[in-house]
């Protein structure tokens, strides 16, 4: 996004409100991830 | 670093009205606060609660000193020394040293990129707003029976599956705050990413932003595994599971793994972003380019790789094969190439620099002194029969407290200064400043410095009391101690609050050798800045 300054303003924003979700909701899942990973590993030494 | 030649174009920043259209839009009282979504609001907020925290903690940490100023039981039984110990690592740690480092990225980073704010607002007011929470049910938890929970900062099993309501109530507030630094890490990567201002690729970034990208994404892997423990220690605690307990076939020792897999990352997210302020400041008061920025960059992402592997140098007593010795023995030696690349660069900085010494580059100096001793001694503890010696003594307390006081502590006061003026508008008192940089090495070093030796001659941490041949030292300890708590009373009450109330105007650019957008909009920084960013060449 750092490189679209050509996009008018409010264009600007939503593509980067869009970008936003998508790569907060990846971050998110990632965690999520992690998470069972541990849950996951520990049922498995068990 | 990188780039400071700013395009004002569109109205970069608005300032010629901005002061005049904030005033109109800027909500006023509580509301301000309560529902913040302004990410210089939210920094604010942050950096006073881990100030308020930081005072807690500091509290607790006195009242240990004057338990151990002489041997034997003066004030209080060991089972709330325990408590004591216990509570004032939780705080420091998850409520001062973290939150503040995540105040500075909440003010700073947006003003770095150029981003109008954060990505996430909304996200970000709610990631505050957990903590005080968090923060309430580990203070009330001195007060439910059988006190807080006195199982150590770690919360090892088994003594934290056996421990009353105050062990459920800081495992809450744990999973909070670690609910909370995710929420922060994840806006925090989402806006460095996505908001730069055109023109500023990621190598053109400020190295206190990618400090905290990489910090960031430590946090989003390694705090959801913290969760998982202790969420494992609630259900074998109350729902019957035996993960830990190995009357049902479960492992204390596994929680210890699972424990430092996050634990030891968690030591690298209190002091990258500490290096990243380190990388602003020395640089401004060198007025030189910092020395190697491409090098800083994969130095802290190779410091961020290797924290994932080193985990088992914690363990070392609690037995393993000799392979596994050596592997995580050289794996936590091999974290010193890379840091000894940081320490290289901020020399080489300075080297033949225009120096002047101000206090926030008193402070880093000071830093790069004092964190390089506690980098020694972690050095040291690496070694697996050395660690075998030192394991649970004061020269391990000695050590962690080198990192994170004189790293992240020292780090954060230089950041304050630095910053301060485009925060409040108002230069601090320089004077002041100084004493307050030069009483507290002082202080810190009469504290910590000595502990070594109490540590070299065996004395273990974590008991409330001690055979009287360590009497001296403990005594000198214990008066540094109150000393370094004064100093930072000082800070607080006769540096940060009168720049707050008033004092000499701050320059847009109080510092001439500094770089960066920041620098570029006026100070104090108006409510609303970048709206149309900026164009970085």
């Amino acid at each position: 996004m750092s490189d679209s300054p050509l996009l008018d303003p409010d264009a600007r924003r939503a593509a980067i409100r869009r970008k936003n979700r998508r790569t907060g909701l990846i971050l998110g899942l990632l965690a999520l991830c992690f998470l069972i990973a541990i849950f996951v590993e520990r049922l498995r030494v068990s | 670093m990188s780039t400071t030649v700013v395009e004002h174009t569109a109205g970069a920043h608005d300032h010629g009205h901005a002061h005049g259209h904030d005033d109109h839009h800027q909500p006023h009282g509580w509301r301000r606060w309560l529902m913040a979504t302004n990410h210089k609001d939210i920094g604010t907020l942050y950096l006073w609660f881990s100030m308020a925290m930081l005072m807690e903690g500091g509290v607790l940490a006195l009242l240990i000193r004057l338990e151990l100023f002489q041997p034997g039981l003066q004030f209080m039984q060991p089972e709330f020394f325990n408590q004591l110990t216990t509570m004032h690592g939780l705080i420091m740690v998850f409520g001062a040293i973290m939150p503040a480092f995540v105040g500075f990225a909440n003010w700073m980073i947006p003003l770095q990129i150029g981003a109008a704010d954060m990505a996430f607002a909304r996200m970000n007011n709610f990631s505050f707003w957990l903590l005080p929470v968090a923060a309430i049910m580990l203070t009330v938890s001195f007060f439910v029976p059988g006190g807080a929970t006195a199982a150590g900062w770690t919360l090892y099993a088994p003594l934290s599956t056996q421990m009353g309501p105050g062990m459920d109530l800081a495992i809450f507030a744990v999973h909070i705050m670690g609910a909370s630094s995710i929420m922060g890490a994840i806006n925090i990567v989402t806006t460095i990413l996505n908001m730069r201002a055109p023109g500023m690729t990621m190598m053109k970034m400020p190295m206190f932003c990618w400090t905290w990208l990489i910090t960031a994404y430590l946090l989003i892997a390694v705090m959801p595994v913290l969760a998982g423990a202790i969420t494992m220690t609630l259900t074998d605690r109350h729902f019957g599971t035996s993960f830990f307990n190995a009357a049902g076939g479960g492992d204390p020792v596994l929680y210890q793994h699972i424990f430092w897999f996050f634990g030891h990352p968690e030591v690298y997210i209190m002091i990258l972003p500490a290096f990243g302020i380190i990388s602003q400041i020395i640089p401004a008061f060198a007025r030189k380019q910092l020395f190697g920025y491409a090098s800083m960059v994969y130095a802290t992402a190779s410091i961020a790789i290797l924290s994932f592997v080193v985990w088992a140098h914690h363990m070392f007593t609690t037995g393993m094969p000799v392979t596994a010795q050596l592997f995580f023995m050289y794996a936590t030696m091999l974290i010193a190439v890379p840091t000894g690349v940081k320490v290289f660069n901020w020399v080489a900085t300075m080297w033949r620099g225009s120096m002047t010494f101000e206090t926030p580059m008193l402070f880093s100096v000071g830093f790069l002194f004092v964190f390089t001793m506690g980098g020694f001694t972690g050095l040291i503890l690496a070694v697996t029969p050395i660690d075998i010696q030192m394991q649970d003594t004061y020269y391990v307390v000695a050590h962690f407290h080198y990192v994170l006081v004189a790293g992240s502590l020292f780090a954060l006061f230089a950041g304050f200064y630095f910053w301060a003026p485009k925060w409040t508008g108002f230069m601090y008192n320089e004077r002041r400043g100084k004493i307050h940089f030069w009483s507290t090495l002082v202080t810190f070093n009469l504290t910590f410095f000595p502990m070594h030796f109490l540590g070299l001659a065996g004395m273990p941490r974590r008991y409330v009391d001690y055979p009287a041949q360590f009497t001296d030292f403990n005594m000198f300890i214990s008066i540094g101690a109150l000393g370094f708590g004064l100093c930072q009373v000082y800070f607080l009450f006769a540096i940060v609050l009168p720049c707050i109330r008033g004092g000499q105007k701050a320059d847009a650019k109080p510092w001439d050798g500094a770089e960066g957008l920041e620098w570029t909009v006026p100070s104090p920084a108006p409510f609303h800045t970048f709206e149309h960013p900026p164009m970085v060449k």
